[in-house]
C-alpha cells in the first residue's frame, strides 16, 4: 500500500533501538560495578602483599635490631627494591625510635620520610588510590623488638585497573556490537514480516488488488486530501451481473478466472493513479480523480461497463461478464466517505434495477427511493406478520372446453397510508432480503387454505398455482415445508401447482432439481414460468420434472398476426416431452382462437378472467358448476 | 655510646627487665649482652637438660662480673646459669664457654671439651692463642663485631641461626 510509506519508523525497530540502549546502559552499570569491585580487591591484594613483605622484613631484621646492626638491616630492606610496588619502608624500635629505612629511587619530597608507624591505618578495604601503609611487629622469641612500616604505591594497581577497564570496555563494545547485529537482523526480519502482514491484510489474494479495508483506508485518505485541495473524485461501484451463474455452471475455478480478468480489465480502463479494489465476492470499487467536470464520473463508469461487456476468454469457455455500475461524485453527491459509499451503492442498485450492463449516476431522488424501499421492507415484514396482505386469484381455463380448471394465486398489498402497492414494487424489495421466503410461505399457506375450502365439496378439483422464488427453492427444507402446509390445509397435493422460473432453477441447478423431484414425488404439480425468455435449453426440459410450461405473455401479445412459429414450436416441443402448455396474457378472442387451434392446453388472461377476490372466484366456481357453459 | 645503650635497652626489653637509668654502661656489659643474644640464635643438639643453660666464665674478670648479672635470665624457655669454668674433665658440661685468658683457653682445648656441643665464645681482648672458638668478638671502635666459625659449630652439632650468621663480620 502506498499509504504505508507515510508512516513513521516501524514500532519494532524503535523497540530494538530502545532495547539496545537499555542493554548498553546495563553493560555500563555492570562494568562500573566490576571496576569498583576490582579496585577494592586490587587494593586488598596490595595491602596483603605489602603485609607479607613487612612480615618478611620484620622476621629478617630481628637479629639486626638485637645486635644494633643498621647496615645489615638496610641490606635486608634493600631486598625490597625487587618489589615494584613498595615505595618506602622504615624500621622503628619498640621505643618508636627510627632504626633504618628504605626509599625507592626516584621519590621526592615528603614521600622520602612518609613510612611512619603513625600513618598506618587499620581500614584495609576501601576505595582509594592513596598509598597503602602497613606495619608488622618485629618479634624475637615472643618479645616485641620494634615495628616495620611498608608504604606500597598504587601506581601498578591503577595501571592494572586501567587495563581492566579497557578490557571491560572492549568486551562491552563487542557485546553491544553483537547485540546490535542480532537485533538489527531481527528487526529487519520483523519489518519484513510486518510488510508481508500488511500486504496480506490489505490485498485480495485472488486479484492482487487492494481489499475492502485497504480501499476504505485509502478512500478516507484521498477524500481528506481532496477536501483540502478542493478536487473532485468519483466513486464507482461495480457488481457483476451473473457471477453466481458462472460459479454454479462452470465451477469456482472459472469464477475465479473471470474475477482475475475483470480485475485486469478494470485496471486497464482507468489511469495508474486511480484506485481499483475488490471489495467483495463479485463487487469491485474504483476511485477516480476528476480533473474538470462532474460528468467525467459517469463517462468513466460507462467506459468500465463497456469494458466489462465484452467476452472474456476463460480456459473452458468464453463468458460475457456484464456488470452493473453505480457512480457517485465527491463532493457533489456526498461530502463524506459514508454518504459517498451509500450514494454509490444506491446508484448501483438503480443500475441493477434498470437491467444488466448499465451504468447509473447517483441522483438525489434515488435516496428518496432507497428510503422508500427500506420503509417498504419494514412495513412488508409487519404486514406479513399481521396478515395484512391478501390474495387474488386469476382463473385458468382449458382451451378447448373453456372449463375452469385452476387459478393462479397473486398477492396484493393495500398499504394503510400509501394505498395499494403493486407486486412489481414490493416483490423486488422482498427479493432483496430474506423476506421473500416469509412472503412465499405466507402466500402458499393462504392459497392452500383457500383452495382446500373451495375444493371441499367439488366433484372436479380446481387447482391453485403459486409462484415460488429462487430463494425459497434454495431452502433445504422447502419440500418438507410445502408438504407440511398441504397437510395442515388438507389440500390434495395434485391440486397444488408450484410455478418456478427458468432462471431461478439455473441459478441453483442441483438443489433445484432435487427439490423438484421431492415435490413431484409428493404428487405436487410443477410448472415452468416465463418460458422462452431465458436460456430455454432443451436439456433443461429433460432434467426438470415439470407438468406445464407457461408461455410468456410477450409471445402471446403479437398473436395471431405475428410470432406464431415460436408459439407453435413451444407447444409441439412441450407436447412431445409430454408437458402441458399454458398461455398467459390472453386478451383477444382471436388469440384464444389461434391458441386453441395451435393445440394450447390452458389459457389465462384478462379475456377469460381478471384476478379476483376469494369470494368472487368462489362464486365463479359455483356458477360454473351450475352452468358448465363457458361465459366467453 | 648511644648504640651500647640501645643494645642494652633491647636486652632489657628481651629480658623483661627495666634497667636502672643510672646503671653504668660499659663495654663489658655490651659484650655480656651480645653473648646473651648469641644464645638466642643457637640451638643445642639432642635433649638438653631443660630449664638450665650453663654459661661457664671466669667469674673474677670484668666480663665475668657482667655476665654474672645475667644469671637467672630466661632464654627461649631456659634459664641462664652462670658458673665458673670447671675442672678440665667437666668442661663438656658447659653449654657456653667464655674464653678470655690462658686458663679458659686451656679449658676450651681440653679433651673433654673437644667434641662437646659447647658454644665457645672468644671475648674481645682475649689472649687465647690457638684455642678453638665458634664466635669470636672483636672491638671496632666503640662497638663490637664478631666472626663465626660455622664449621666448628657444625662439628659440635650446634645450630647457628642464619640471622646470626648474616650479622657476622666473617664466617669460616
Amino acid at each position: 500500500m502506498k499509504h504505508s510509506a507515510h508512516r513513521g519508523p516501524s514500532p519494532m525497530k524503535e523497540m530494538a533501538r530502545i532495547k539496545l540502549a537499555g542493554f548498553g546502559l546495563a553493560l555500563f552499570v555492570s562494568g562500573l560495578v566490576l571496576l569498583v569491585y576490582q579496585a577494592l580487591s586490587l587494593r586488598s591484594a596490595l595491602t596483603d602483599d605489602a603485609t607479607v613483605q613487612a612480615d618478611m622484613i620484620a622476621d629478617n631484621v630481628a637479629a639486626s635490631l638485637m645486635f644494633d646492626d643498621v647496615r645489615s638491616a638496610q641490606e635486608v630492606l634493600r631486598s625490597l627494591r625487587k618489589v615494584p610496588y613498595v615505595e618506602s619502608a622504615g624500621i622503628y624500635t619498640s621505643g618508636g625510635k627510627h632504626f633504618a629505612s628504605y626509599v625507592r629511587s626516584g621519590l621526592l619530597g615528603p614521600e622520602l620520610t612518609e613510612a611512619e608507624p603513625t600513618k598506618v591505618k587499620p581500614n584495609r578495604r576501601r576505595l582509594s588510590f592513596d598509598d597503602v601503609f602497613v606495619a608488622s611487629n618485629i618479634m624475637q622469641n615472643g618479645k616485641a623488638l620494634g615495628t616495620v612500616v611498608v608504604v606500597a604505591g598504587t601506581a601498578q594497581m591503577v595501571e592494572a585497573l586501567l587495563h581492566y577497564a579497557a578490557f571491560i570496555a572492549g568486551a562491552s563494545l563487542c557485546a553491544l556490537w553483537i547485540a546490535f547485529v542480532v537485533t538489527s537482523r531481527m528487526s529487519a526480519r520483523i519489518a519484513q514480516a510486518e510488510k508481508k502482514l500488511e500486504y496480506l491484510a490489505s490485498t485480495d489474494p485472488l486479484t492482487g488488488l487492494p481489499n475492502r479495508r485497504a480501499f476504505y483506508d485509502e478512500l478516507n485518505e484521498r477524500l481528506q486530501r481532496g477536501a483540502t485541495a478542493c478536487s473532485r473524485a468519483a466513486l464507482i461501484l461495480i457488481d457483476l451481473d451473473d457471477f453466481k451463474t458462472v460459479n454454479d455452471t462452470l465451477g469456482h475455478g472459472a469464477g475465479d478466472e473471470l474475477l482475475k480478468h475483470v480485475a485486469v480489465a478494470l485496471r486497464q480502463s482507468v489511469r495508474m493513479a486511480d484506485l481499483v479494489s475488490r471489495i467483495g465476492g463479485d463487487e469491485f470499487a474504483v476511485l477516480v480523480a476528476i480533473a474538470k467536470e462532474k460528468a467525467e464520473g459517469i463517462r468513466t463508469a460507462e467506459r468500465i461497463a463497456r469494458a466489462l461487456a465484452r467476452p472474456f476468454d476463460l480456459p473452458r469457455a468464453s463468458i460475457v461478464a456484464s456488470a452493473s455500475v453505480g457512480v457517485s461524485v465527491y463532493p457533489d453527491d456526498a461530502v463524506d466517505v459514508a454518504s459517498l459509499v451509500s450514494s454509490a451503492d444506491i446508484a448501483l442498485y438503480a443500475a441493477k434495477s434498470v437491467g444488466k450492463n448499465a451504468a447509473v449516476e447517483f441522483h438525489p431522488s434515488m435516496t428518496v427511493e432507497a428510503r422508500r424501499r427500506a420503509r417498504l421492507e419494514t412495513e412488508l415484514r409487519k404486514a406479513i406478520e399481521t396478515d395484512a396482505l391478501h390474495l387474488v386469484y386469476q382463473p385458468q381455463f382449458e382451451c378447448r372446453s373453456l372449463r375452469l380448471v385452476g387459478v393462479e394465486a397473486l398477492v396484493r398489498w393495500v398499504h394503510p397510508v400509501d394505498g395499494e402497492i403493486t407486486p412489481g414494487e414490493f416483490v423486488p424489495v422482498a427479493e432483496d432480503s430474506d423476506l421473500i421466503v416469509a412472503l412465499g410461505q405466507w402466500v402458499l399457506r393462504r392459497a392452500c387454505r383457500d383452495a382446500a375450502r373451495w375444493n371441499a365439496n367439488q366433484a372436479h378439483g380446481i387447482q391453485v398455482a403459486v409462484n415460488v422464488s429462487a430463494r425459497q427453492l434454495r431452502q433445504t427444507q422447502f419440500a418438507e415445508d410445502v408438504k407440511a402446509v398441504l397437510a395442515e390445509s388438507g389440500l390434495s397435493p395434485h391440486l397444488l401447482e408450484l410455478e418456478l422460473t427458468e432462471s431461478q432453477l439455473m441459478a441453483n441447478m442441483t438443489a433445484g432439481v432435487e427439490a423438484m423431484r421431492q415435490l413431484r414425488a409428493a404428487g405436487i404439480r410443477l410448472s415452468l414460468d416465463d418460458f422462452g425468455t431465458g436460456y430455454s435449453s432443451l436439456s433443461y426440459l429433460q432434467s426438470f420434472p415439470v407438468n406445464n410450461l407457461k408461455i410468456d405473455r410477450a409471445f402471446v401479445k403479437p398473436l395471431p398476426q405475428d410470432g406464431q412459429p415460436i408459439v407453435t414450436a413451444i407447444i409441439s416441443m412441450a407436447h412431445s416431452f409430454g408437458i402441458g402448455v399454458v398461455a398467459e396474457g390472453v386478451e383477444e378472442p382471436a388469440q384464444l382462437a389461434w391458441l386453441d387451434h395451435a393445440g394450447c392446453d390452458i389459457v389465462q388472461g384478462f379475456l377469460t378472467g381478471k384476478p379476483m377476490s376469494l369470494e368472487a372466484i368462489t362464486e365463479r366456481m359455483r356458477s360454473e358448476c351450475e352452468d358448465p357453459e363457458p361465459l366467453v | 655510646m648511644s648504640r651500647i645503650v640501645f643494645v642494652l635497652l633491647a636486652l632489657a626489653a628481651c629480658a623483661g627487665l627495666q634497667m636502672p637509668a643510672h646503671a653504668q654502661v660499659d663495654l663489658y656489659s655490651l659484650e655480656a649482652a651480645y653473648i646473651y643474644n648469641f644464645t638466642e640464635f643457637t640451638e643445642w643438639p639432642g635433649a638438653q637438660p631443660s630449664g638450665a643453660l650453663t654459661v661457664c666464665v671466669e667469674p673474677r674478670t670484668e666480663l665475668g662480673v657482667a655476665l654474672g648479672k645475667l644469671n637467672g635470665r630466661a632464654v627461649a624457655g631456659k634459664t641462664w646459669s652462670v658458673k665458673p669454668i670447671p675442672e678440665a674433665g667437666a668442661v663438656g658440661a658447659c653449654n657456653v664457654l667464655i674464653v678470655e685468658d690462658a686458663a679458659s683457653s686451656a679449658a676450651a682445648k681440653s679433651a673433654s671439651a673437644h667434641d662437646a656441643p659447647t658454644l665457645i665464645v672468644r671475648a674481645a681482648d682475649a689472649e687465647a692463642g690457638d684455642a678453638p672458638y665458634i664466635v669470636m668478638l672483636t672491638r671496632d671502635g666503640d662497638r663490637l663485631r664478631f666472626d663465626i666459625d660455622n664449621k666448628e659449630a657444625a662439628r659440635r652439632h650446634l645450630g647457628l641461626s642464619s640471622k646470626l650468621l648474616r650479622l657476622a663480620r666473617n664466617v669460616i
